[in-house]
């Protein structure tokens, strides 16, 4: 439920922003914070991030399963690399970088997909700028909810 | 993970990749396309409203001073053609004019552009309930973009100038010379079936000339841009639209009085 209120937050912000922004990836960052406090199973971060990046698809891309694709290579990646690092190591800052790798690799499928890519760019880097607060927020809170439960 | 579990994940993984790409292969451009984007547009229109008159308050506050001068020059323009066009009806070279019943323009917003036809179609958020039908012209800051191709309860289709299949025939307005615009989907327009004698310029005006029943005449189109080089007995001309089609988010629909267009 709260990932599914974190994907309508990122489209209601992306209809206000529709003129001037890409809206920071909400919805990735939401499930890696899920996925590092272990609030959500591997499988059940799977399919989330393919539903939802279905629905954004369907809302505005318009290339149905790309987005689904690019989250799920994503969860993939997090959930086989986060589960290889000990508890010790699990760190606000690993999850930061990680969570920026991810947003990155996210954003830059998105922005290698428009026909023209000139004016994409600087929506593109700002996109990246505006995740930063919020990585580092994913950062804290997908650790904090780990050492929490421990 | 347990192995089990980590092996499971993985082949749901598998699964999940192998969907989304199936789902990019099968889909693009099928009814069962458009149906689902109408009902998941349908269905969001109603969260989705406070934030766009958020954003409408938002334009409505910031960006009226932006908007002004350029409104204010616009109005200088129209009104130098308005005096223009009293002096000829006064000198009964052209009859009155007055618009027909139910003429007007429609304000409405870009919903969707797809990347993989963004030089090719818009989806906008005004349809059949507003009066759009398919054959209106959309034009963006004065100048026409495309035409309404299909037409929704709540949603229209347009197809843009830079799109090969919409060819619209136009007259350059300091020679009378009749054309034809098309696009070729990679973000260009030319004008096309000019003999090679006549002698244009460049930034010679273009608008949509009265030989067909598609659109209506005299809506400003574009520049000539450049020439390009001869073919047979015609030059093509590369145009640069008036509309900045990079940045389309408002567009503007004429309804027209009349049935649908051809």
């Amino acid at each position: 439920m709260t990932i599914a209120l974190i994907w309508l937050l990122q489209d209601l912000f992306q209809v206000v922003a529709a003129e001037t922004l890409l809206v920071p990836d909400l919805f990735l960052l939401g499930l890696l914070v899920f996925g590092a406090s272990e609030k959500l199973s591997p499988q059940g971060l799977l399919w989330s991030a393919f539903v939802g990046g279905l629905f954004w698809d369907v809302r505005w891309t318009g290339l149905f399963g790309f987005t689904a694709f690019l989250d799920v290579v994503a969860v993939w990646f997090f959930v086989e690399l986060w589960g290889r690092i000990p508890q010790a190591g699990r760190t606000p800052i690993l999850l930061s970088f990680l969570a920026l790798g991810l947003h990155i690799f996210v954003g830059l499928g998105h922005f290698l997909s428009w026909a023209e890519l000139e004016p994409m760019e600087s929506l593109f880097v700002n996109q990246q700028i505006l995740a930063l607060p919020i990585i580092v927020f994913v950062g804290w809170r997908g650790c904090r909810g780990t050492r929490g439960d421990e | 993970m347990a192995d089990n579990g980590l092996r499971d994940f993985r082949i749901q993984g598998i699964i999940a990749v192998t969907l989304a790409l199936f789902l990019m292969g099968v889909t693009a451009g099928t009814p069962l396309k458009s149906a689902l984007e109408r009902t998941v547009i349908s269905v969001l229109d109603f969260p989705e409203r406070p934030a766009r008159l958020l954003l409408d308050g938002i334009l409505a506050t910031g960006g009226w001073v932006e908007e002004r001068g350029s409104l204010l020059e616009r109005i200088d323009v129209l009104q130098a053609e308005n005096l223009a066009l009293r002096r000829r009806i006064e000198e009964g070279l052209i009859p009155p004019l007055s618009p027909e019943k139910g003429e007007r323009t429609l304000t409405t917003r870009v919903l969707s552009r797809s990347p993989l036809s963004w030089w090719r179609e818009i989806r906008i958020d005004k349809g059949s309930d507003d009066g759009i039908r398919p054959g209106d012209p959309a034009m963006s800051d004065g100048f026409l973009i495309g035409r309404v191709t299909r037409v929704e309860s709540g949603f229209s289709t347009i197809e843009l100038l830079t799109s090969p299949g919409l060819l619209i025939p136009v007259v350059v307005d300091q020679t009378r010379d009749l054309g034809v615009v098309a696009g070729d989907e990679k973000g260009q327009v030319h004008l096309l079936y000019l003999p090679v004698d006549r002698e244009l310029e460049v930034e010679m005006g273009l608008s949509t000339a009265l030989v067909s029943e598609q659109l209506p005449p005299g809506i400003p189109v574009g520049f000539i841009a450049a020439e390009e080089p001869e073919d047979g007995a015609f030059r093509p001309y590369r145009v640069r639209l008036g509309a900045d089609l990079t940045r389309l988010y408002r567009i503007q629909i004429g309804i027209s009085g009349r049935g649908a267009r051809s």
